[in-house]
Order: C-alpha cells, then sequence, then structure tokens
C-alpha cells in the first residue's frame, strides 16, 4: 500500500474545511495566491518598473479584496526599512483610499444590521463615504438630535473570510526557520484578534476605556459612542476633526511643530504601555488627526491591547534599572515578562538581557541627557529597527514582545516621517513620575 | 450585432408584459384571485411545507372552491411556477422603475437586483428549497427541461440580454453576446443555490459572495483576460 505523503494529507484536510463552496466566497488569501501565479510574464521587465507597476498592482488587488489583507498591506506599509520606496508609496495609498462599497451594498449591509436603510435613520447621511477603514468605510451623517457623527459600516462576510483563511493557514507547514517566530500560540492570537475586531460593540467598549481613563492627556481627543445608533457591524461616534500625517506635511510644518508633535505622540505611546495598561493597536498614520490646535485625534480603536499585568511591571522594573548597570534586577524584570520560560541565572552571558538592554539604552539615552532623539535621520530608525530584530531573535516566540515590537516600530515609522525630535528619556521620565 | 431599434422592440417585450394585460375586469379579477391564491398557498407552504400541504387545504383557506382551485392552478407545481412568474416580472418591474439601479455601473446593478430578488423571496426559502428538490424529478413540470420552466427561463435571459446591452453600449463590457447572457443566467442560478445553503448571519456571505464574484468578474471583462 503506498503511504500517502504528509503535504497531500494537509492538502486534503485543507479542502474540507467548511467545503469549498464556502472557500470560494471567503478566501482571501486564494485570490492572492492566485495572483503570485498569474505575474510571471511581468518578471521579464526591468526590475524598477516592475516594481513600480506590481506595488500599484498589488495595492489595487487588496484593495479588491478588502479586511484582512489590507491589513496585513497596512503592516508591512509600516516597515517602511524593508521596503522599496516604489512599493512604500503605493501602501501608503491603501491605508487612506480604500475602495467604496457601492451604495446599494452599503445599504443593504446597514439595513441587515441596523433594520433600516440609514436615510431613514439620520437626518443626513452622506452616501459617499469619506473615509475607507480596513473592515468597512465611514460615512458623514447627522443624527436627529442634530450631532455630527462618523457612521461605521463594516463589509459583508469578513467574519467568516477570517476563519477560512486561519483555518488554511493552520494546514501549511511551516519552515522550521519560521516556525521559531511564528508559533501556534501567535496564529491563534492574531485569528482572536482579527476576529475580535469585526465585532464593532468590542471597539465602542474600547472607545469609552479611552474616554474614561486616559483624559490626563489634555492633547488627546477621543470621540464619543452612539450606541443607538451601533451595532456589531454599524458603529457610529462622534466626527473628529483634523487632518492626516500626510496632508498635514504637505503644509510644511515648521520643526518645532514636528517637535511637539513628535513629544506627544511618543508621550502617547508610554503613556498607554506605563500608565494606561493598554494600548490603541493600530500604528498606522491612518488612525491619528491632527488639528491646527495641536491636538491629536485617535480614531479607529478596533483592536485595542489590554496588557498583561506582568508585562507592565516587567516594562518599569526594565526602565528602572536600565541605567543602574544593575543587570540582576533587569534580569529579574525580564524575568517577569517572560514568566519561567528562561533561565536567567547567569544575566552577563544571556544574548536576550544583552539584546534588551541594548535596545533599551538606544532608545531612552542616559538619565540626565535632555538631548533629543532624531528620529527624521534614517540611521537612527534601521539602528532601532535592527536592536528589535536582535531582541525577536534571541528571546523564544512570546505574542506579547511580538506585539510590542509592532507598536514601536510602527510609532518610530511615523516619527521618521515626521522628521520629529524627542527628547525620549525625559518624555518617559515624566509619565513614569506621574504613574507612581 | 442587433441594431439599437432591434433592441428597443425586445426591450417592450419583457418590459411590458404586466401591463399588457390592464384592460378589462374579468382579467383582473382573475389575476386577484391567482395572487389571493397564491399568498394563501404561500402561507401554507411555511408552516406545513411544500409537499405536506393539500389543494383542498389551500382552497379553503383563499376561501374559494377546490374545483375553482384547479381551473386557476391544475397541481401544486403550477402554483410555484407562478410564484416564479410573478416573482420574476416584479423584479424586471422594479428594475425599469428605479432610476437609480438603472443608471448604475454594471456591477452595482447586478448586485441590486439579486438583492432585491432574494430579499423578496427571503420569507420562503423552504419552499424554493422544496421545489427545487422537486425539479430533480424527470417527470416534474418543475423540470428545467418542461416547456413551462424553459418560458419562465427564456423571459429571464431576455431580461438579462436587456441589462447586458444596455452595459454594452455604455461599454461598460466588451461585447459578450448570447454567451455572457447564458453566463450571467447560469452564475444567477449558482448564487441563489448557494443563498439556500448559506447559514450565516443575515446571509451575508451570499452577500459577500455576490459582490467579490462581480466585483472580480467586471474587472477581469474590463482587462479583456486575465493578464493584469
Amino acid at each position: 500500500m503506498v503511504k500517502r505523503s504528509q503535504a497531500t494529507t494537509k492538502a486534503r484536510r485543507a479542502l474540507k474545511v467548511g467545503g469549498l463552496g464556502v472557500r470560494i466566497a471567503g478566501s482571501y488569501l486564494g485570490y492572492q495566491m492566485q495572483n503570485l501565479f498569474l505575474d510571471t510574464p511581468a518578471r521579464a521587465e526591468n526590475k524598477a518598473s516592475f516594481q513600480q507597476k506590481s506595488a500599484q498592482r498589488v495595492r489595487e488587488e487588496l484593495q479588491q479584496l478588502r479586511g484582512p489583507i489590507m491589513k496585513l498591506g497596512q503592516t508591512l506599509s509600516m516597515q517602511g526599512h524593508l521596503i522599496p520606496e516604489e512599493i512604500l508609496q503605493e501602501l501608503t495609498d491603501l491605508q487612506m483610499h480604500a475602495p467604496p462599497m457601492h451604495p446599494t451594498l452599503m445599504r443593504t449591509q446597514f439595513k441587515k444590521s441596523m433594520g433600516e436603510y440609514p436615510e431613514a435613520v439620520f437626518a443626513r447621511f452622506d452616501m459617499e463615504p469619506f473615509a475607507a477603514a480596513s473592515l468597512g468605510q465611514v460615512h458623514f451623517a447627522m443624527t436627529p438630535g442634530g450631532d455630527e457623527v462618523a457612521v461605521k459600516i463594516q463589509y459583508p462576510g469578513i467574519r467568516e473570510a477570517i476563519r477560512n483563511d486561519f483555518a488554511l493557514l493552520r494546514t501549511v507547514t511551516l519552515p522550521a526557520r519560521w516556525a521559531k517566530y511564528v508559533s501556534e500560540e501567535m496564529i491563534s492570537e492574531a485569528e482572536k484578534g482579527f476576529i475580535l475586531e469585526t465585532d464593532y460593540r468590542n471597539e465602542a467598549e474600547n472607545i469609552e476605556f479611552f474616554r474614561t481613563h486616559a483624559p490626563e492627556l489634555p492633547f488627546l481627543r477621543v470621540p464619543a459612542v452612539f450606541r443607538e445608533y451601533s451595532s456589531d457591524k454599524v458603529l457610529t461616534m462622534s466626527f473628529m476633526r483634523g487632518e492626516f500625517l500626510d496632508q498635514r506635511l504637505e503644509r510644511k510644518p515648521s520643526q518645532e511643530w514636528r517637535d511637539r508633535l513628535g513629544s506627544r505622540l511618543f508621550e502617547l505611546f508610554v503613556y498607554q504601555l506605563y500608565a494606561l495598561n493598554a494600548i490603541h493597536a493600530d500604528p498606522h498614520p491612518g488612525n491619528y488627526l491632527y488639528d491646527d490646535d495641536g491636538t491629536i485625534a485617535l480614531i479607529d480603536y478596533g483592536c485595542v491591547k489590554y496588557l498583561p499585568d506582568n508585562l507592565v511591571r516587567g516594562s518599569h522594573a526594565m526602565a528602572d534599572s536600565l541605567w543602574e548597570g544593575n543587570e540582576v534586577e533587569f534580569a529579574e524584570a525580564l524575568q517577569a515578562v517572560f514568566e519561567s520560560r528562561i533561565d536567567f541565572s547567569d544575566p552577563r552571558s544571556n544574548p536576550i538581557l544583552q539584546a534588551f538592554m541594548e535596545y533599551l539604552q538606544f532608545l531612552m539615552p542616559k538619565k540626565g541627557r535632555k538631548k533629543a532623539i532624531d528620529f527624521g535621520q534614517g540611521k537612527v530608525l534601521e539602528s532601532l529597527t535592527s536592536l528589535w530584530d536582535k531582541v525577536l531573535k534571541t528571546c523564544p516566540p512570546n505574542p506579547e514582545v511580538f506585539f510590542l515590537c509592532r507598536q514601536e516600530l510602527g510609532l518610530f515609522n511615523v516619527l521618521h516621517r515626521l522628521g520629529a525630535r524627542v527628547a525620549t528619556t525625559e518624555v518617559t521620565g515624566r509619565v513614569r513620575r506621574a504613574v507612581r | 450585432m442587433p441594431t439599437p431599434t432591434k433592441r428597443q422592440a425586445r426591450k417592450k417585450s419583457t418590459s411590458s408584459r404586466s401591463t399588457k394585460k390592464a384592460p378589462g375586469k374579468r382579467a383582473k379579477n382573475k389575476e386577484q384571485t391567482k395572487a389571493r391564491i397564491l399568498k394563501a398557498a404561500l402561507e401554507l407552504f411555511g408552516q406545513k411545507g411544500f409537499y405536506k400541504t393539500t389543494t383542498k387545504e389551500i382552497s379553503r383557506k383563499a376561501r374559494i372552491a377546490e374545483g375553482t382551485l384547479f381551473n386557476y392552478f391544475k397541481t401544486k407545481e403550477d402554483l410555484a411556477l407562478y410564484f416564479f412568474e410573478t416573482e420574476l416580472q416584479n423584479c424586471i418591474d422594479w428594475y425599469y422603475q428605479d432610476d437609480y439601479v438603472r443608471a448604475a455601473p454594471l456591477p452595482e446593478k447586478l448586485f441590486g437586483l439579486v438583492q432585491h430578488y432574494l430579499d423578496r423571496v427571503e420569507p420562503y426559502e423552504e419552499f424554493i428549497g422544496a421545489v427545487y428538490l422537486r425539479a430533480l424529478q424527470p417527470r416534474s413540470r418543475l423540470n428545467p427541461l418542461s416547456l413551462e420552466v424553459q418560458e419562465l427561463r427564456l423571459r429571464e435571459l431576455m431580461f438579462i440580454r436587456d441589462i447586458l446591452e444596455e452595459a454594452e453600449e455604455r461599454e461598460e463590457v466588451p461585447p459578450l453576446g448570447e454567451f455572457g447572457v447564458y453566463a450571467l443566467g447560469l452564475g444567477f442560478l449558482a448564487v441563489v443555490t448557494y443563498w439556500l445553503n448559506d447559514r450565516s448571519e443575515g446571509k451575508e456571505n451570499t452577500m459577500a459572495l455576490l459582490d467579490r464574484a462581480l466585483t472580480l468578474g467586471s474587472h477581469v471583462l474590463r482587462q479583456g483576460g486575465w493578464e493584469w
């Protein structure tokens, strides 16, 4: 009897999951794979034009597919250093301009969720969306009470599609060198995150959490939720004014403005990490709106991540012992983060400890030094990225660390585009003192 | 390629069918009775299922003699055919009266039409499922090869052809001819079958399938093939 190879068995199982019909309707990744095979003739063209063309096509395709893959595109575009400039430009466009659902689809989706067509619910409702969100699109409307609101409506079938993609992903055997970084735990974490993000009621709760717990930052604006006009697929919140980063940068703001804004963004991040214990986990620039008065509006609370206690405690302890030369304490702090998974008994020779220390010492130069880090310099961004890279390569797969990495690199990319100089040590110290 | 005048003439044939019978009190009464019977039957099908419902129960519910019922519909299958005919006509009328949908780009237009149809027939999902099963029997009048079904199908295809020709004239799609008509007709059947099996909340997956298939389809057609 011929023994079936493991790959064949897995492929067969993949086909079984959910049935073929669902697969046709519900896989974004499938479309992408198709696309990979289709572009072979294009490879003959010279590299630059190929890159530009494929970048554009990638964006067009991503826009057609919507949802999780678009999210992936956004995450990629945050990694400015890893991706050629042409592709980065196209991906940046993706962040702001996704194609709209046509009005018929949008109205049908709204009615299925809210029981009535939007124009019957609101005093005014703009059929043209003014923004694309990764899982939906946003319309301007006015409540019967006269409030200006943003109504986010989700594309249909997203949840099912995510489930399909992950079911498929699980059947794929990763090469051993990847498996080290992408554990089953991480895949589950990612899936849970995506699924949670598709429930707008969860996002409504996140917004309310920020409204209740983050009023200490005077420059931060958080929208209000209108529960009576919201459901799991429709989210109505107060309309926030302001401009996106790129629009703002086109007006050539002064260096002083850039520095101030950069400091505020950095403060917002460390405040979330050390004081709020929750992070607005979507670092792409489409989630921040800048107003003339220097305030920052945070929009899109789809994936707020609530940090576990040990991570927050560990982070505080790491910052405490960073410049004391106290490697034993630093090791204890790391132990808190990783719990019992690593042996830190010999701190001096531990590569994980060295990597973390090196990174943090670069990010937060020695106390007393008020000198700002110039994020506008490519070298700075490169160093920070490679230092993070080293951390990830030395430490065992850990969803929380991976998550923090994504957030911080996302933030640094924004600061880089902003060309901001930030006194990181001072800002961090100020926030942490306030918490104590 | 048909000339515009021919097209105009044909459009009349599908779009004005319902108004053709307008004169005559008798005919009007007849239509009203048929509609009353259908309403009663659909209610019973919903409660007891298509197979278990008897003609006797239908006539009682519609408050007519069983013999009278027989004058209008020989069998339950005729009732089912009448149901699909009415729904098709409703879609056609709706399309020609809705200025927004008529002016919309082809994918949105087709989406609107199918969604309109599905929204209307949603309460009768089980009944439609039963009809599908029944249609598999070779001797059933609901069988795809029966004259009655063929006639209905032809009207549907003519309607699709009118829509596609409009799109071809507006250069939204390259000339597709009869192939496009049959492909869309088949696609519609596939969507309804998928819809019958769709257990997602609010049949959301069908909506997603429809939107993606139409978007992808028109994308491919506009580019004239897969080389994009």
